[in-house]
């Protein structure tokens, strides 16, 4: 008799526990990413870099099967830009038309890039124009202490204009 | 009544206790480094993803290591291994515990052009890689690679540790140059007990009247090897360029005797700099105890030393 109500007990606390467990997990499930609004902008941007310094091979960088070894990476809100680095010469502006990818309020541009080696007596940086229909709205630089990687993110503030919001 | 509470507790307790147990349980796979650095490289790629193990203790030489039974069990036990190569684990004892063990290897120097050393009559590679960041640099990207191929799901995370650890061995290339910068050319003269420095002079441009090679009165390797061992001929070599050289002062390693290189300083009168990380980190809590920090502090002492 003892034995089995031994066993009854432990049947409700074993139940119970799992019971508890069952539902912390079920709740946890429940919480779903949400996903982001499109708030896309539509219209024509167009991003120049300029750097103060020519890329080369980086022998810091990661090499891996899917990850190339470019010293330069540029990005918008997350998604990559596709600006050849192999092109950059100290001094040289690159300009990349219909940018895409602006977003409604708050947007980023990330840039990352590592000088020469042979050059990290000197401090380096990258100047980012970003135009709204040939219009400047975004001229800042990224600078990098001697023989660090040129690295930042450069904040800015997009309302999407009357006559645009009148072409959807 | 009592003993039924009893009894509920005490299943209830070994209830709790094993599911407890269970879920600690979890094996992490086991990657096992031949030398402190690897381990240390392969631990910042890793993070808490995997066990990293280092055959070698703090303070041990790699060339004239001999391997134990427990180092045979760690390499059972371990999913992968890793190396440094270029001979530097004398006799090639980890190649041949992983062979022996039929574990996977990865020789992690893979890649690295490394600089030949006249010893004997003979050219042998230098195996002593690590002493520049940027070989480093390659010595983690094998790893990761290693890594990957053991735990593709862990890619991401491997990539990002690697990633931040590579701008870290930039900066600290940065760092040392900018060190090295404040001793003046003609005192930068760094001899040490044995050839371990010479990708070091190399890079950072020491030891110039010795084509910016390590002057050491033993060669590459401290082990009877090729190369090994100080002969009479490279103790008279050492001591007469001290003299020639007007070094401003000698430097004993962790993982030396110290002896030789402290009568080379008594015969030429020049001081002992400290003592320098080189074959082996240091122990635990110690400032040498990541690779980073050796270099710091073997910089650090290097400089005040020489300036």
């Amino acid at each position: 008799m003892r034995f089995l109500m031994v066993v009854a007990i432990w049947i409700v606390i074993v139940g119970g526990l799992w019971n508890y467990i069952s539902h912390r997990d079920a709740n946890r499930e429940r919480i779903v990413a949400t996903t982001p609004i499109d708030l896309t902008i539509e219209g024509h941007y167009a991003l120049e870099i300029t750097p103060t310094f020519s890329t080369e091979e980086d022998p810091f960088a990661l090499q891996t099967s899917d990850t190339t070894t470019s010293s330069f990476e540029i990005k918008l809100n997350g998604s990559t830009l596709d600006m050849n680095a192999v092109e950059f010469q100290r001094g040289e502006s690159i300009r990349t038309e219909n940018v895409s990818g602006v977003l409604e309020g708050h947007n980023e541009i990330y840039v990352n890039a590592s000088p020469p080696l042979s050059e990290n007596t000197i401090e380096h940086g990258i100047r980012v124009k970003f135009y709204q229909d040939n219009t400047l709205i975004v001229d800042r630089t990224v600078w990098a202490d001697q023989g660090a990687i040129v690295s930042g993110t450069i904040s800015f503030n997009q309302r999407e204009t009357e006559e645009a919001s009148h072409d959807h | 009544m009592k003993t039924c509470f009893v009894y509920t507790m005490v299943l209830f307790c070994s209830l709790l206790y094993s599911s407890v147990i269970e879920a600690n349980e979890v094996k992490k796979p086991i990657v096992v480094a031949s030398t402190t650095q690897i381990a240390d490289f392969a631990r910042q790629v890793a993070g808490d993803r995997l066990e990293v193990k280092s055959i070698l203790a703090p303070g041990a030489d790699p060339h004239t290591y001999q391997p134990t039974p427990n180092d045979v069990q760690m390499v059972l036990s371990a999913d992968l291994c890793l190396e440094n190569g270029l001979h530097l684990e004398g006799k090639n004892w980890m190649s041949t515990l992983a062979t022996d063990a039929g574990k996977v290897i990865i020789t992690t120097t893979d890649g690295i052009q490394p600089l030949s050393i006249s010893s004997g009559g003979e050219k042998v590679a230098d195996p002593h890689a690590w002493f520049t960041p940027k070989n480093v640099a390659v010595y983690v990207n094998n790893i990761v690679k290693g890594l990957v191929q053991l735990d593709p799901d862990g890619k991401e995370e491997y990539e990002a540790r690697a990633t931040l650890f590579l701008q870290q061995l930039r900066v600290l290339d940065s760092w040392i140059r900018q060190q090295i910068n404040r001793i003046p050319t003609q005192r930068r003269i760094l001899v040490t007990t044995h050839d371990a420095f010479n990708y070091f002079c190399s890079e950072f441009k020491l030891n110039a009247n010795n084509n910016f090679l390590s002057i050491a009165p033993v060669g590459w390797s401290t082990g009877a090897e090729v190369g090994g061992g100080m002969t009479p001929e490279r103790r008279r070599k050492v001591i007469e360029s001290i003299k020639d050289s007007g070094a401003p002062a000698l430097f004993v390693e962790t993982t030396i005797n110290p002896k030789q290189i402290r009568e080379i300083a008594k015969e030429t009168g020049v001081k002992i700099g400290g003592e320098l990380y080189s074959d082996s980190m240091g122990p635990e809590d110690s400032a040498g105890e990541t690779y980073i920090g050796m270099m710091r502090e073997n910089v650090i002492l290097i400089v005040n030393a020489l300036k």
